[in-house]
């Protein structure tokens, strides 16, 4: 069975995937066609958050993960936030613990599944 | 001799041999075969490159390689001839590449314990052709990379994790069913044939999180932090008992920098870059006693790390972008363990994200993404203190889009 859906899933991403890759920069933004319906995930990085958000135009699971690195004073601190919904649409905000601190770089971790579909970009400021 | 006595004589030497085996070492000194890697420690970060007795593992953008100290010509764990590796159309890389793990760039994970390799990999769970969650497992892989074996599954995601001593210690971030903030660290033996994990320390903070796990001899470390507050935890593996180190005072932040000639090294960060107090670095002994000034004067505040042969400081590279810091070059001081001034290396390349890793004796590391690829380049410190070399290139893989 697993081996099944595996199959499935990679008949599924040629035939019918497809995005446009930034060559020389940070990837803050993927979009495409799973299944014939519009998908994307964003990533969004200001001066002390992180936002990563997952929008699919069918209803099914949609996850989206960020993690948001900052410095303060010597250390850099790492902090996460993740969503999902049965839904459109889900995004997740990692928030600074520390006033003055310094925004340095966010990831995002994103999945869509509805069908038989499956679709799992990452973004990144770097 | 009776069956019987055969049978018991063999049984006795069988428990006499295993509680030999399970003999726990407690010492204060590095073990390099079973040791947590100090020395490729980076800060807020899992280990991602470890030394083995040849050479080192890396695992860079999601891609496991091998390079062998003499040559220093990374190879990806992947010796097929028509391996699908690094192919940017490949959409189930897992499937072709055995080099490959599958885990966001963020919490990717390597450690090198006894003669083994080990990684995290993430797995999503179907249910009616729907994802409904991803579990994450320890992984021991085939140094080759031709095979790997489960060996723990989680709670969920590690946030900082590392293997010490035949132990693996992992901190865990995340909600119960009621929405309830759960976040503590945990650990289980690693060669048990059904590990089972235990908490060692709960946290209890509104918002809070562990990251920066290390241990050091019979000692664990890690950072806990909350909205506008940092504590640097001890764990002795030993007696077992929790203590927090360098101060009480949560409007003081302490870092715990690097530990060096079994000393902690350390600072306090009082809010501002323009504080004096923050420019001081400490040492202690490894339980946190015996505070003292390092003979060391900076001007600015500094990040301290250490190797078996040096001691280091440079600016925070976030900060010199912005007053008082902007006129500071992004050099990093080199000491003796005396702490005299040796030299400086030029850093002005890494003034972006980077994470450096102080190596062994030979070689230091560097790691950043750039322009859609993670890099590594290594600096040879074999040329230390009569010349100062720049960091070459080591190492580029470019990211995958898609996990």
């Amino acid at each position: 069975m697993k081996k099944k859906r595996l199959a499935l899933l990679t008949a599924t991403m040629v035939a019918c995937f497809s995005w446009s890759l930034p060559s020389s920069a940070a990837v803050l933004y993927q979009s495409g066609t799973l299944g014939g319906y519009s998908v994307s995930a964003s990533l969004s990085m200001g001066s002390t958050s992180a936002t990563a958000s997952t929008t699919s135009g069918k209803a099914g699971a949609v996850v989206a993960r960020t993690s948001y690195t900052y410095g303060f004073g010597v250390a850099r601190y790492t902090v996460s936030a993740s969503n999902s919904a049965n839904s459109t649409y889900t995004s997740a905000t990692a928030n600074s613990n520390h006033y003055g601190s310094v925004s340095i770089s966010a990831t995002g971790s994103h999945s869509v599944s509805f069908d038989s579909y499956y679709w799992s970009p990452n973004t990144s400021t770097q | 001799m009776s069956r019987i006595r055969k049978i018991i004589t063999l049984i006795v030497v069988g428990l006499i041999l295993s509680s030999c085996s399970k003999q726990v070492d407690y010492s204060d000194s590095y073990q390099p075969e079973t040791d947590y890697p100090i020395r490729f420690q980076q800060q807020a970060s899992n280990t991602r490159i470890v030394p083995s007795e040849a050479g080192y593992y890396i695992l860079n953008a999601n891609y496991l390689y091998y390079a062998d100290k003499s040559s220093m010509e990374p190879v990806l764990l992947d010796n097929r001839p028509d391996n699908q590796c690094l192919q940017p159309d490949q959409t189930d890389p897992a499937l072709h590449c055995s080099a490959y793990v599958n885990i966001p760039d963020t919490y990717g994970f390597l450690a090198y314990h006894k003669n083994k390799l080990y990684t995290l990999e993430n797995q999503a769970i179907f249910k009616k052709d729907q994802v409904i969650a991803e579990r994450t497992h320890l992984m021991q892989v085939a140094k080759d990379g031709s095979s790997r074996k489960k060996m723990f599954t989680f709670e969920s995601l590690p946030v900082s994790i590392i293997v010490h001593r035949g132990n693996v210690y992992y901190a865990l971030r995340d909600f119960d069913k009621d929405s309830n903030l759960r976040y503590e660290v945990r650990t289980f033996p690693l060669t048990s044939s059904s590990p089972k994990s235990k908490v060692i320390y709960k946290g209890q903070l509104p918002e809070g999180s562990i990251q920066g796990l290390t241990a050091y001899g019979k000692h664990l470390y890690f950072t806990e932090f909350a909205p506008n507050l940092t504590r640097v935890m001890h764990y002795d593996i030993q007696e077992k008992n929790l203590t927090r180190l360098f101060t009480d005072d949560d409007s003081v932040y302490p870092t715990l920098e690097d530990i060096a000639d079994n000393q902690l090294v350390f600072g306090y960060f009082y809010g501002t870059l323009e504080d004096k107090r923050s420019w001081v670095v400490y040492s202690s002994n490894l339980d946190g006693s015996q505070i003292h000034k390092l003979p060391v004067d900076r001007t600015y505040l500094s990040i301290f790390s250490a190797d078996d042969r040096y001691r280091y400081a440079r600016p925070p590279w976030y900060y010199l972008d912005t007053d008082p810091f902007q006129s500071i070059p992004y050099e990093m001081t080199v000491y003796s363990p005396q702490y005299e001034e040796l030299g400086k290396v030029d850093m002005t390349a890494f003034k972006k994200d980077h994470s450096l890793i102080m190596g062994d004796d030979t070689y230091m590391f560097v790691r950043y993404g750039q322009k859609g690829s993670q890099l590594v380049k290594i600096l040879k410190k074999t040329e230390f203190p009569t010349r100062f070399p720049v960091f070459q290139d080591f190492l580029e893989t470019p990211y995958r889009t898609e996990g």
